[in-house]
């Protein structure tokens, strides 16, 4: 997928959740049916403006209530089935938010692999576990994104919250900050080492519908895929990697691309004799070890960007 | 591949089956309320 066409995407998951304007003219929550359908994305029900529902306020409702959330647990279950992290990818506000403040120049850090497994404890404990114990939504408490569409939007819009405004507050607001700061220097940090529905949609991405395939004869191992990758894997090391987030941007690359579980051979066109460009594909592909390392000075050139 | 195949035809069946069983159950009357009124 293209730069522009995600940013565009990104645009899309951002504003159509959140269109319902009058939330901010008149100060109320919509009320109306489409709450009842949880988004795929981590975007805060209580923001003024939200049409839908978040789907990890809805997970912790029903574990603060003893109950088990087979609605929230089904429509989550059934996206990931269908396109795994894609939504993180290609529609997450927050991610977006995430991509455009990794911009800024400041100092570039890589944080440790081991971090990707806290979002599992956050989704196990904060999401299931002590809102099961106190009966309160912990998560959403201290969830930076509550925090920015609809804690502070709140605060300005309403003075009876504003008077309400006590230590539990300026806690969001410095967690918030944390995730802003470290965002301009660790490719999303939020998503790779806390989200819990990022948490949630990676148990899919090895069996998901659509999938990224690899192919091993046309990739030079240049490393270019991760240095553009927004959460900085290596997708020919490992094309269902639990923290890819099907954005796409890799597919740039020849050697990487879109597909579903039932193609079998998604690189399967065969190219003329000599090499010749793909249907859909502005490379030359071929398994010859000469067209190849042509290939690679071309991904230089032409592809990746990076 | 299929492995994979028949692992995301089990997964989706399943994810299927849960989200029915919610609306069945009537969870999105709660999900609604829980959303929209807080």
């Amino acid at each position: 997928m293209g730069y522009l066409k995600r940013r565009i995407f990104q645009g899309a998951g951002t504003i159509l959740p959140n269109v319902w304007a009058q939330g901010f003219l008149s100060a109320s929550l919509y009320q109306g049916s489409l709450k009842s359908a949880c988004t795929p994305l981590l975007n805060c029900h209580a923001c003024p403006s939200a049409l839908l529902s978040c789907p990890i306020g809805t997970l912790q409702h029903f574990a603060a209530t003893g109950t088990v959330p087979y609605y929230g647990i089904g429509t989550l279950s059934v996206i990931g089935a269908g396109v795994g992290r894609m939504t993180c990818g290609t529609l997450c506000p927050f991610g977006a938010l995430q991509d455009l403040l990794y911009k800024f120049r400041a100092w570039k850090v890589s944080i440790p692999p081991w971090t990707r497994y806290i979002r599992y404890a956050v989704l196990v404990v904060l999401v299931f576990a002590i809102p099961y114990a106190t009966r309160e939504n912990w998560f959403s408490k201290l969830c930076p994104v509550g925090t920015l569409t609809a804690g502070l939007p709140w605060v300005a819009m309403n003075p009876g919250i504003r008077a309400m405004v006590r230590s539990l507050f300026w806690v969001k607001i410095a967690i918030l900050l944390f995730f802003v700061t470290t965002s301009t220097m660790v490719k999303r940090p939020f998503c790779r080492a806390i989200c819990p529905l990022g948490a949630v949609f990676s148990l899919f991405n090895g069996t998901s519908l659509l999938q990224l395939a690899w192919n091993p004869d046309t990739c030079t191992r240049c490393g270019k895929c991760q240095k553009i990758c927004p959460v900085d894997i290596r997708p020919d090391r490992k094309p269902t990697d639990p923290d890819c987030l099907r954005c796409l941007d890799c597919t740039r690359c020849p050697s990487l691309t879109l597909t579903t579980v039932f193609n079998k051979s998604p690189f399967g066109i065969s190219a003329p004799e000599g090499g010749g460009p793909l249907p859909g594909k502005r490379a030359w592909f071929t398994t010859s070890g000469d067209v190849r390392r042509e290939a690679a000075g071309h991904c230089k050139t032409n592809h990746m960007g990076a | 591949m299929r492995a994979r195949s028949a692992a995301f035809l089990v997964t989706a069946v399943a994810a299927a089956a849960v989200l029915v069983f919610g609306v069945f159950r009537k969870e999105i009357g709660e999900v609604l309320l829980n959303a929209a009124l807080l």
